[in-house]
């Protein structure tokens, strides 16, 4: 039997983050929400009111009560249905451009310390958990730099200052194993 | 370095992704509307009674009846749609939530002083920029890692040429490693 060859790689756990993934759909809840309360409420004042013209009125020309209220049925349904697909397609977009718009700084960040700053900050904006990750990002970038200054101090001092050979050599390995602290 | 596990690329392009959202979301809600239809057909549908009084009360009362009705149905319409979002919300925002939290981890590694390798995207991620910026990130600085440790064995091999010479060497070393380390601030 053949296997699907990407079947391995899929992420089995679709929660990953509730928070981040939560988020998206609680702007579309809330959407739902309101069109579902305001659609709902002018449906219950049209079929009551269409309900008592027609008991009122001693005209009966309908079978079943549905033939008196079909027509605002259907009206009002059709707006909650378009309110809602809209509206929570436009929640889902926003939501949508918050994140790329904090991942593109993210992406920023990487960008900027591959060319050699590791000290302006990334200064995310969004949800707390794209916030949260720039800050990790600063860190790792402030860790990184940390590493290098400490190398380039121990290098000047090195040339600068009268060692004995022997002492000289010995800060020359401890020099090197700081190297290879930075990204082990 | 591409992201991507195996070199493939990615198959959930932009298009995929909010056809998927649009359809999907297309037919949570219209599904959601068709059973609120039904639901008010089958509560509307009884015949009237034939005499002019029992229909005026049948009319009267469904009127008086209509309000917990319609609370109930849009309340049972408001639960469907919110579990059907937070599925949908779920099942695509997965493939941006899935590589940030590896990431993450990646990062919590190497503060943590262990060994980092390349981060690979899986099947369907939908963050190929930002896991190339840093794969970027941590491929340049192991190169110049890798340069800096070059520059100062080769001084160690121009010292075991000649002794005499090995400290000016050493130190024009430290003087290109300083050079070098300066591209980073």
């Amino acid at each position: 039997m053949r296997r699907n060859p990407h079947f391995q790689f899929r992420r089995r756990t679709k929660l990953v983050n509730p928070k981040f993934q939560g988020g998206a759909a609680i702007f579309i809840i809330a959407v739902v929400i309101a069109a579902g309360a305001l659609v709902g409420f002018l449906l219950f004042r049209d079929l009551r009111q269409a309900l008592g013209d027609a008991s009122a009125s001693g005209h009966f020309g309908f079978p079943t009560p549905f033939r008196v209220v079909s027509d605002i049925l259907i009206r009002h349904l059709l707006a909650l249905f378009a309110l809602v697909f809209a509206g929570g397609a436009l929640a889902f977009l926003w939501y949508m451009h918050i994140i790329r718009r904090g991942i593109s700084q993210l992406t920023e960040a990487f960008e900027a310390a591959e060319k050699g700053d590791l000290s302006s900050p990334s200064s995310v904006r969004g949800f707390r958990e794209l916030v949260n990750f720039g800050a990790e990002i600063d860190e790792v970038r402030s860790h990184t730099l940390a590493l290098i200054e400490e190398v380039r101090e121990e290098a000047k001092a090195m040339r600068t200052s009268d060692l004995s050979q022997g002492e000289f050599e010995k800060r020359w390995e401890a020099l090197k194993e700081k190297i290879g602290r930075i990204v082990p | 370095m591409s992201p991507w596990r195996e070199g493939k690329s990615g198959p959930a392009t932009g298009r995929a992704f909010w056809g998927r959202f649009l359809l999907c979301w297309f037919a949570f809600s219209g599904l959601g509307t068709l059973l609120l239809f039904l639901y008010h057909y089958l509560y509307l549908t009884p015949p009237l009674p034939g005499g002019y009084a029992a229909v005026y009360y049948a009319l009267r009362h469904l009127a008086e009846t209509m309000l917990p009705v319609v609370v109930l149905s849009f309340l049972a319409y408001i639960l469907f749609l919110s579990g059907a979002a937070a599925w949908l919300c779920i099942s695509l925002l997965h493939k941006i939530a899935g590589p940030i939290f590896g990431l993450e981890k990646v990062l919590g590694t190497y503060l943590d002083g262990a060994s980092v390798r390349p981060f690979f995207m899986r099947h369907g991620d939908l963050v190929p920029d930002l896991v190339s910026a840093f794969n970027g990130f941590v491929s340049r600085l192991r190169k110049d890692r890798q340069r800096w440790v070059g520059v100062m064995e080769n001084a160690d091999r121009l010292c075991l040429q000649d002794r005499e010479t090995c400290r000016t060497e050493m130190e024009k070393a430290l003087a290109e490693l300083t050079t070098l380390l300066s591209r980073y601030h």
